[in-house]
């Protein structure tokens, strides 16, 4: 039994320090292994909705300021708190930050992909561990017991990862864009429901991204992404509106149904439709 | 509660302490504990079919006992019949009910009348197919006097509950497991070794094995439809060993935990996939079912002793009767009647009591045949659990019929994001393990025991499943 104890330790060391000096292989770890100082002209955080919505060297090719799209396959606003938190921490400086605001307004919850990267940093990132304290229901058996978090996580950061990181595999993900693209055109009966018809009444992850802005002499935007055409969107986006002053609404900007690969997702086409109106609209 | 889980863990710690400690001395103490430990394990899926088994022990104890007692044939065999009855209208109304109403509507149905039944929505108490065919086996023997009664309704009871077999077998019989709970049980260190090993390999073959297996063979399965050849052929690959690592690692987890509680149970599998032939196979997987059905069935049918059609009718009703235990489905009977075609060659040319020993692959003409016999025989195998895996008989033919006519054999990566051909690797590995250690129950012996030992610990740690929590496939039995 304690040499299982003791192997477990030895794994916990061996896997925490193959992460910590990996080469990128998500946007937490590309976050965390930004230099400090490095200034940023543009950052866009949110979902799927941004990740495969926004062309960040499309932005720089145009406007020549530096862009980074860190939208994350499921984020929430909590873990759009937690990239900015790191990034403020990290001493990276950013002049505009634009962040995708939909229904998930109504939510207060966190990503189980963002919570499960952030897991072999818990003991050595206070930003990371008190985001984890907060959303990790099992926070005290990832801090505590040895392997744990890399045993129950093993799909995320269990053993094909660490051996992928460790090798420095290279994600098919190019994080210095941050952009992934989405193939195909959606279905023709590919319209399905809408926003809620309610809107939470405050959200305390917005307050917070607005402190750290303000703090940090960062200007935010809020935007809505396209949905397509028929997908009910306008009481909740009034509603947003008048909840988010500095709010744009792009959530009919494209009406073309050849542009989205679902309802709730452009394709690479679309996305590069959406990028020159982000540039327009909101003067990049 | 599932072997593989931390709550097993803490559960079986505890019963281990007070059943060696301060129960030690007293044997009537031990089985009441064993019977107690037994409820709490089943209860912990669900206490209502706790009635269940009990209803199920007190009907087949005094059936026993009123057996013994009776010495006119026609009163044993109407004793007889009420044990049968309420034991297979027990399985029959919680496994079969609304498979029969179904299959009746749509019949009906095919030839334009609508009939209206309606189902019951049941829920399959776990493990109801093992201790029913359990029970049942005690009262049969008795009633052949091939075994004495028990007095002891305690010592019946923690026999028909046992958990380390109960709720996924294997299915011991009366005769073997009632009398070690009269016996004085005694620690035997070299005893509890072997069954910590046992313990050790059937994680390693459901966590590692099986569980990977299943990540695979889910994706593979769930959307066959955009799959090629290659992946298709996989799929049925992966199923095999997810069901085998999946099943054996139950049945040597629960022989390892009976023999750390001083009890001994019979082998249920015995490296299937390098049998040459099917017959063999089946004299190599869940050997503890084959055996029943052989003996409670093949055998009062008259087995191999008629005509030769006779013999083939036996063979296959009880391949029909075997897939039917598995499940409702006609997946599960289809399944059976595969197995029962595969068999029908080798009961015509009189094959099916070759390869009785182990195999050994020498470099020879002999050893090469024997070689593409293994291969052939697992590949048909493979075939069969197409339609043990598929949702439906349709999905099952409609894979095939893909895996034949789409002939593209390029390694596709999955929607899980990795390569169908990933867990190859990690199944040449086992495959290797098993062969050597093919003669013994584990791969921990000789001089790289504790090599061997660590290397499986640490590839339970490092290589396990465990963010999807798997449970037994054969608890769904």
């Amino acid at each position: 039994m304690i040499s299982i104890i003791l192997l477990l330790c030895l794994l916990d060391l061996l896997y925490t320090e193959v992460y910590k000096n990996a080469f990128p292989r998500n946007k937490t770890q590309y976050i965390l292994s930004l230099d400090e100082n490095e200034k940023l002209d543009y950052v866009f955080l949110g979902s799927s909705r941004v990740e495969n919505f926004v062309i960040s060297s499309e932005i720089e090719n145009q406007t020549g300021r530096r862009t980074l799209n860190l939208g994350t396959q499921g984020a929430k606003l909590d873990d759009m708190t937690i990239f900015l938190r790191l990034l403020v921490e990290n001493k990276v400086k950013i002049e505009r930050l634009f962040v995708q605001v939909d229904y998930i307004y109504n939510f207060e919850s966190n990503s189980d992909i963002v919570r499960s990267q952030s897991l072999p940093y818990i003991r050595n990132n206070s930003v990371i561990k008190d985001y984890l304290k907060r959303v990790d229901a099992d926070f005290h058996k990832n801090y505590y017991i040895p392997f744990y978090r890399y045993v129950t996580n093993d799909y995320r950061i269990g053993f094909r990862e660490v051996i992928a990181s460790a090798i420095d595999k290279k994600s098919n993900i190019n994080f210095e864009d941050g952009f992934v693209p989405l193939n195909g055109i959606m279905r023709r009966n590919g319209v399905v429901g809408g926003l809620p018809k309610t809107i939470a009444e405050s959200n305390k992850n917005i307050i917070e991204i607005d402190a750290i802005c303000k703090a940090n002499n960062i200007e935010v935007t809020y935007f809505c992404a396209p949905f397509c055409s028929g997908y009910k969107t306008s009481s909740y986006i009034l509603k947003l509106k008048r909840k988010l002053p500095n709010f744009v609404d792009f959530s009919k900007a494209i009406p073309e149904h050849s542009l989205f690969q679902n309802c709730s997702h452009l394709n690479e086409e679309g996305a590069l439709v959406f990028t020159n109106l982000l540039i327009k609209r909101l003067n990049l | 509660m599932f072997f593989n889980s931390f709550t097993f863990l803490l559960f079986f710690s505890v019963v281990f302490f007070v059943y060696w400690f301060p129960l030690k001395r007293n044997i009537n103490k031990q089985n009441i504990f064993l019977l107690l430990a037994s409820y709490v394990f089943y209860g912990w899926w669900d206490w209502r079919f706790l009635t269940l088994i009990a209803f199920s022990t007190v009907v087949d104890f005094y059936c026993g006992k009123y057996l013994g007692a009776e010495k006119k044939q026609a009163k044993r065999k109407l004793i007889l019949g009420i044990s049968l009855v309420v034991n297979l209208g027990l399985l029959g109304f919680f496994k079969y009910y609304n498979f029969f109403i179904e299959s009746w509507v749509e019949l009906w149905s095919e030839m334009g009348v609508h009939v209206n039944l309606y189902s019951v929505k049941i829920i399959l108490p776990v493990g109801i197919s093992f201790y029913t065919f359990q029970t049942m086996s005690y009262t049969i023997d008795v009633y052949r006097n091939k075994i004495e009664p028990t007095h002891s309704f305690i010592n019946f009871a923690a026999f028909v509950s046992f958990f380390p077999q109960l709720v996924a077998g294997p299915i011991e019989r009366a005769s073997h497991l009632l009398p070690q709970f009269s016996k004085k049980r005694v620690f035997d260190y070299n005893t509890a070794v072997s069954g910590s090993h046992l313990i050790v390999w059937g994680l390693f073959k459901k966590i590692v094995i099986a569980d990977t297996c299943a990540t695979y063979v889910n994706v593979i399965f769930d959307d066959y439809h955009n799959m090629n050849s290659l992946s298709l052929l996989l799929g049925a690959v992966y199923f095999s060993f997810q069901i085998y690592g999946d099943f054996s690692g139950y049945s040597d987890i629960a022989i390892g935990v009976s023999r750390l509680l001083g009890f001994d149970l019979k082998q249920n599998f015995n490296y299937p996939y390098f049998s040459r032939n099917i017959a063999e196979f089946w004299r190599k997987w869940h050997i503890s079912l084959s055996t029943w059905f052989r003996d409670y069935l093949y055998i009062p049918l008259g087995g191999s002793r008629g005509s030769l059609a006779l013999t083939i009718r036996n063979v296959f009703i009880i391949f029909a009767v075997s897939g039917f235990w598995h499940g409702a489905n006609w997946t599960f009977v289809f399944w059976g009647f595969l197995h029962a075609l595969y068999f029908l060659p080798l009961l015509l040319f009189n094959k099916n009591r070759e390869y009785l020993d182990t195999v050994s692959l020498s470099l020879n003409k002999n050893g090469l045949i024997q070689g593409v016999n293994i291969i052939f025989t697992f590949l048909l195998v493979a075939l069969a659990w197409v339609f043990f895996r598929a949702n439906t008989i349709n999905d099952a033919f409609a894979y095939l019929e893909h895996l034949v006519t789409n002939q593209i054999f390029t390694i596709q990566y999955l929607s899980i994001e990795r390569y169908a051909v990933e867990a190859l690797l990690l199944l040449s590995s086992f495959v290797f393990a098993e062969w050597f250690s093919k003669k013994r129950e584990t791969p921990f012996f000789g001089k790289l025991c504790s090599f061997n030992l660590g290397l499986t610990i640490l590839a339970i740690i490092v290589l396990g499943v465990y963010s999807t929590h798997s449970d037994f496939i054969y608890f769904q039995f």
